[in-house]
């Protein structure tokens, strides 16, 4: 009896206390990286997208980009695609594309069903979509010995992304699901990283939030410790002294240049903990590393300034 | 303390009333001055805490209040979430840059996690203050 009072007691507090959480959020638009471990353990699956309908229900705006890494590559040695290397980096051509648009449309459609199968109205995009995501051939610049760009084949980068079709949908209710495929100006598709896209798109809807999740505990220091919070000028830090690399450097990259440009925060998730988006929006403690633009409030930086301000005053 | 308050100006208004009764402050000029450093940017760290401050004519040394409010409220964190952890520190007009170590050395405190989890756990004000005065340890 008093233990099911307690119980009723503790559910009614963590529903009550999510409320300002909601109230903060509300309308505002989050977009969410999915990948890694979380896209490829079943229960991590569910509970993503139960995560997802979740937010949205409660009304936020959950926009999802996903990537295909390691199911693409499987299917391509599976199909047995022979892999072409330039400067370490996998050659697209033309039969490699197709493989990633199979991979990258299954796995879309996927997402769409798990998050619809809670409740959302998941739509799954292409950036052919209405021509959403403008895109041009990626072509890294020669290195010494070198007279021609390097060609990757259909490896391509952002020229910029339209809005309105990701706007229309989110504002009439429904939960868009990017696959990363962008079109150049001559109709080619082009495969984009998935990081960039959502830095991209977070960047060019102004998103309150992006959140990537990814299979570490967040950013590490040089001990091995969690940060916390860090800010853009930290990253910089970390990436010219190697605090932070391999896989971390180009979710950092997408992460600086978002806050750099009008998202307010960004966030590193584990996404190896269950519910880590639930965590993350509606409670005080996240899992992961949050990072914030130069000119968010720097409580020290203000302090100095306040404290030093009066006195000066008294001084004239 | 479990405080019921529902925006950051009660906050700030509450933190007035409680120096004026245990230090005699004046309560409505704390508020204010509180208010006025909010307005060069939020005082909030991230993760529900704050630690709104102020200079305050005629305050002999520092004084800081520890504020737990019942349910979180908005204040303009860099993260956006509300805050529901609330530490009050005034300082004496004198000199006040020499407490902006003491600022520092508060905000340290909050960026540490455990720290946070261990102040969170704390049912009555004793607890709280032992946790503030055992900070190094804990962090350790």
């Amino acid at each position: 009896m008093s233990t099911s009072l307690v119980s009723l007691e503790l559910k009614a507090r963590i529903l009550s206390d999510a409320l300002p959480y909601i109230r903060g959020f509300h309308g505002k638009t989050f977009v969410i990286k999915y990948g890694g471990n979380a896209m490829t353990e079943p229960h991590l699956k569910a509970a993503f997208a139960r995560d997802i309908a979740m937010l949205r229900l409660v009304g936020m705006n959950p926009i999802v980009v996903h990537g295909g890494g390691p199911q693409i590559n499987e299917l391509l040695d599976t199909l047995g695609v022979k892999a072409v290397f330039r400067r370490g980096m996998r050659v697209t051509d033309e039969k490699t594309m197709k493989v990633v648009e199979m991979v990258l449309g299954e796995l879309n459609q996927e997402i769409v069903g798990l998050i619809n199968q809670q409740g959302g109205k998941a739509v799954g995009l292409n950036g052919q979509d209405a021509h959403f995501i403008h895109a041009r051939k990626m072509l890294p610049a020669p290195v010494e010995g070198e007279v021609e760009p390097l060609d990757l084949g259909f490896v391509g980068e952002i020229e910029r992304i339209d809005a309105d079709l990701v706007n229309n949908l989110s504002a009439s209710g429904y939960i868009p699901v990017v696959m990363p495929i962008g079109v150049g100006p001559d109709g080619e598709a082009y495969n984009i990283n998935a990081d960039l896209v959502a830095g991209k798109l977070a960047e060019t809807l102004r998103a309150e939030k992006l959140l990537m999740l990814t299979n570490t505990t967040g950013v590490l220091d040089r001990e091995g410790r969690l940060l916390n919070s860090i800010s853009a000028t930290d990253i910089e830090k970390f990436a010219q002294d190697g605090t932070a690399h391999g896989g971390m450097l180009p979710k950092l990259d997408a992460a600086l240049h978002a806050v750099r440009h009008g998202v307010r925060s960004v966030h590193i998730v584990d996404g190896r903990v269950p519910n880590a988006l639930l965590l993350e929006v509606l409670t005080s403690e996240g899992v992961g590393t949050t990072i914030v633009p130069d000119d968010a409030p720097q409580f020290l930086a203000d302090s100095r300034r306040y404290l030093g301000r009066v006195e000066g005053d008294k001084k004239k | 303390m479990d405080l019921f308050v529902v925006s950051k100006s009660q906050v700030l208004e509450e933190a007035g009333r409680l120096f004026a009764s245990h230090e005699g402050c004046d309560a409505a000029q704390v508020a204010e001055s509180l208010l006025a450093r909010e307005r060069m940017g939020s005082t909030a760290l991230g993760n529900g805490f704050a630690i709104p401050h102020a200079r305050l004519k005629g305050l002999r040394q520092a004084a800081a209040a520890y504020l737990h409010l019942k349910f979180a409220v908005p204040f303009d964190a860099p993260d956006g979430k509300p805050v529901s952890e609330v530490l009050v520190v005034l300082v004496p007009e004198q000199a006040a840059q020499d407490h902006l170590q003491l600022l520092a050395q508060a905000a340290e405190m909050f960026q540490d996690r455990q720290f946070r989890e261990h102040l969170r756990d704390q049912g009555d004000a004793d607890g709280l203050y032992r946790a503030f005065v055992d900070w190094p340890a804990i962090a350790k």
